[in-house]
């Protein structure tokens, strides 16, 4: 007799990427850790399969069930390590891949992994990443002990590393209005289909954290506020009917509730200006973003927005309908509202922890946002050591938005170095 | 190592021009050519593959030949003393072509699905005519009226994909095929019932036509007319 299958729920957070999937576009996003060594693919297979046996929550493939998806162990032991590819982040299909939701690619010195937000968020992805950056030092002779991203391979997952935080910490009875508008879009010449433009900008971290220290605020609100001001003067240049802008900012959950899980667990804000209330300085849409974050981000907010998202999962009428309607209802409501909201987003990771042993073997860190449907450039960053690096997936030809970003960065006074995929 | 003269940022050794601003680099101190240094990013591009397409056409295409077959056996072998099963075979038929047939091209083009769905719809009604043994009205009218009105969409059809154009323009191109449109229809009535060959119906449609012409080439050159336009009826 055959073994009962393992399987589990996915996270209130993940239950609507499979709807919002298409044969075009998936909600994905890379993580990648760049090494001081050129990368073997066997050294890296063998690491990737030590470490996939710690990470349960992504050992996994999607199922249907008749009302909702779930995971199922996946009984093919590890998913290929591939060449990377000049398109990241182009969609996912469920039975692809060996049925796995993420991917492995190795460039140069560079190993990467494509994940699909179904199965977690930048977090855990920089938790398998960098685990498996170390794994793969260790196989090449270099000693690294567990400490910061890298977990310890030896010892099997804890349970609440596996667990679903949302039902545990949506339990407010105050609820947070979301009112979906729509907001300026960039627009551009856009990119054949699976192709996005890739500009990568490595700044000093040091630069960086003192340039948003002078102003008072940290880096999250001092980028946030740049793309914000980059999108405003945009909008205002194209003369055409003036709209909110507003950027989107992830933030992990983690910290604010003490959870340790390597699944999703994050909300986002939102923060808009208006050019209709008169023209704006970098100054003043800094202040309008720092005071904005620093007035919502608290434990009692967030936890309504969380229970607010938990309507879908635990409402009795949705929990009813079969998946196949729960899928196109999903699918619909992304198309119409998904991105309206949102001009511009930015993810930050913050500086990424890892052991001393691993310093010096590590160039940089990085992770990406994966291309928009609306949004002509979703940026992701984070640092290491003295560098912080700025991603910007872009899915138009033009590139004057990551332009306009560098040069004012370049204007402030910090050294920017530029790599891109363009050719 | 280089720096962009216009954006003041530094460049990877392997790039030919700015990724910013696409200024060409000119260094004559570099050590490394830029055919020689490591590109950051991979020149390797999967594109997944697409949706399958002419599969899922075929699987309806067999979803409506099924049913179809059984009707047409039923009808054969039980004799109902008339072949009732003809109109089902017929709207399964031309609503196969009209919306599933363009799914099963590979590269589905304009000049192929158009000819073929007004050849379709020609034959849809000539079987409804021969069934009730019509008087003449497929060869003077249907026939004549279907070829027009199929004319008439890959005309606008073409125009639209011909090249991306100012939507006072394209506004204004649609509304005088539409009076050219009238016009053809209007003869082929008259000419079908024995009435004298004069526009009339069609100098109304014409008449509206021009005035919203009139009103969107002043909207095209005004650009004042424009941004009140845009101010007032913004949605």
């Amino acid at each position: 007799m055959s073994p009962p299958k393992i399987w589990f729920k996915l996270d209130n957070a993940a239950t609507i990427f499979p709807g919002q999937n298409t044969s075009r576009w998936s909600n994905i996003f890379r993580f990648s850790v760049a090494i001081d060594r050129k990368i073997d693919p066997e050294l890296l297979g063998k690491a990737l399969q030590n470490v996939i046996v710690r990470f349960p929550c992504y050992d996994v493939r999607l199922r249907y069930g008749l009302f909702w998806y779930y995971f199922e162990k996946n009984p093919n032991g590890a998913p290929p390590v591939e060449p990377d590819v000049v398109n990241p982040c182009h969609r996912v299909k469920f039975k692809e891949n060996r049925g796995y939701l993420f991917r492995i690619y190795y460039y140069e010195n560079r190993i990467s992994g494509d994940f699909y937000h179904a199965l977690t968020d930048g977090m855990g992805a920089a938790y398998f990443v960098c685990t498996l950056a170390a794994e793969y030092l260790r196989l090449c002779g270099v000693e690294i002990k567990p400490f910061g991203y890298v977990l310890d391979i030896t010892v099997p997952a804890k349970q609440s590393e596996l667990d679903d935080p949302y039902l545990k910490c949506g339990n407010s009875k105050g609820r947070v209005s979301r009112k979906i508008q729509r907001v300026y879009h960039a627009l551009g010449t856009k990119m054949p289909a699976h192709t996005v433009n890739i500009t990568r900008g490595i700044i000093p971290l040091d630069g960086i954290h003192a340039l948003a220290k002078s102003y008072g605020a940290t880096i999250t609100e001092f980028i946030g506020a740049l793309l914000l001001f980059v999108h405003y003067e945009k909008q205002r240049e194209e003369k055409r009917k003036q709209r909110k802008v507003s950027v989107q900012i992830p933030v992990s959950l983690r910290k604010v509730f003490g959870v340790e899980t390597l699944r999703n667990f994050s909300l986002y804000y939102l923060i808009d200006i208006d050019p209709l209330m008169g023209e704006y300085t970098f100054e003043e849409v800094l202040r309008h973003v720092m005071l904005y974050l620093r007035d919502i981000n608290n434990e009692k907010t967030l936890r309504a927005m969380t229970s607010a998202n938990l309507k879908l999962t635990t409402s009795p009428f949705m929990r009813a309908v079969p998946l196949f309607i729960k899928d196109f209802a999903i699918g619909l409501g992304f198309l119409l509202t998904g991105e309206q909201a949102t001009s511009v987003l930015f993810t930050n990771l913050g500086k990424i922890n890892l052991p001393p042993e691993m310093h010096e073997h590590i160039d940089f860190v990085e992770v990406m946002a994966g291309p928009g449907k609306l949004n002509a450039a979703r940026c992701g960053g984070c640092g290491f050591g003295n560098k912080f690096v700025i991603d910007f997936a872009n899915i138009y030809v033009e590139s004057d938005i990551e332009r306009r970003f560098f040069t004012k960065l370049v204007q402030m006074g910090l050294h920017v170095k530029i790599e891109s995929n363009r050719r | 190592m280089s720096y962009c003269v216009n954006c003041g940022v530094e460049l990877d050794d392997s790039v030919k021009s700015c990724a910013l601003c696409s200024t060409p680099v000119i260094n004559p101190n570099v050590s490394v050519s830029p055919e020689d240094a490591v590109d950051p990013f991979p020149a390797r591009m999967v594109i997944p593959a697409g949706v399958r397409r002419r599969y899922a056409a075929f699987i309806a295409s067999m979803v409506f030949l099924i049913p179809n077959i059984v009707c047409l056996v039923i009808n054969l072998l039980l004799n109902f003393g008339y072949l009732w099963a003809i109109y089902l075979n017929a709207t399964s038929a031309i609503i196969w072509l009209l919306f599933v047939f363009p799914f099963l091209l590979r590269k589905p083009k304009s000049y192929i699905i158009i000819p073929v769905d007004a050849i379709g719809v020609i034959l849809y009604t000539a079987v409804f005519y021969s069934i009730q043994h019509g008087e003449g009205w497929l060869f003077k009218l249907a026939i004549p009226l279907i070829l027009v009105v199929f004319t008439f969409v890959f005309s606008v059809v073409e125009w639209i994909k011909y090249k991306r154009r100012d939507w006072p323009i394209l506004v204004t191109s649609i509304l005088i095929q539409v009076s050219v449109l009238s016009f053809a229809i209007e003869l082929l009535f008259r000419y079908y019932y024995s009435l004298r060959l004069l526009p009339v119906v069609s100098i109304i449609v014409f008449a509206c036509c021009l005035a919203l012409i009139a009103f969107f080439i002043s909207v095209k050159s005004n650009k004042r007319l424009r941004a009140w336009l845009s101010r007032k009826f913004f949605i």
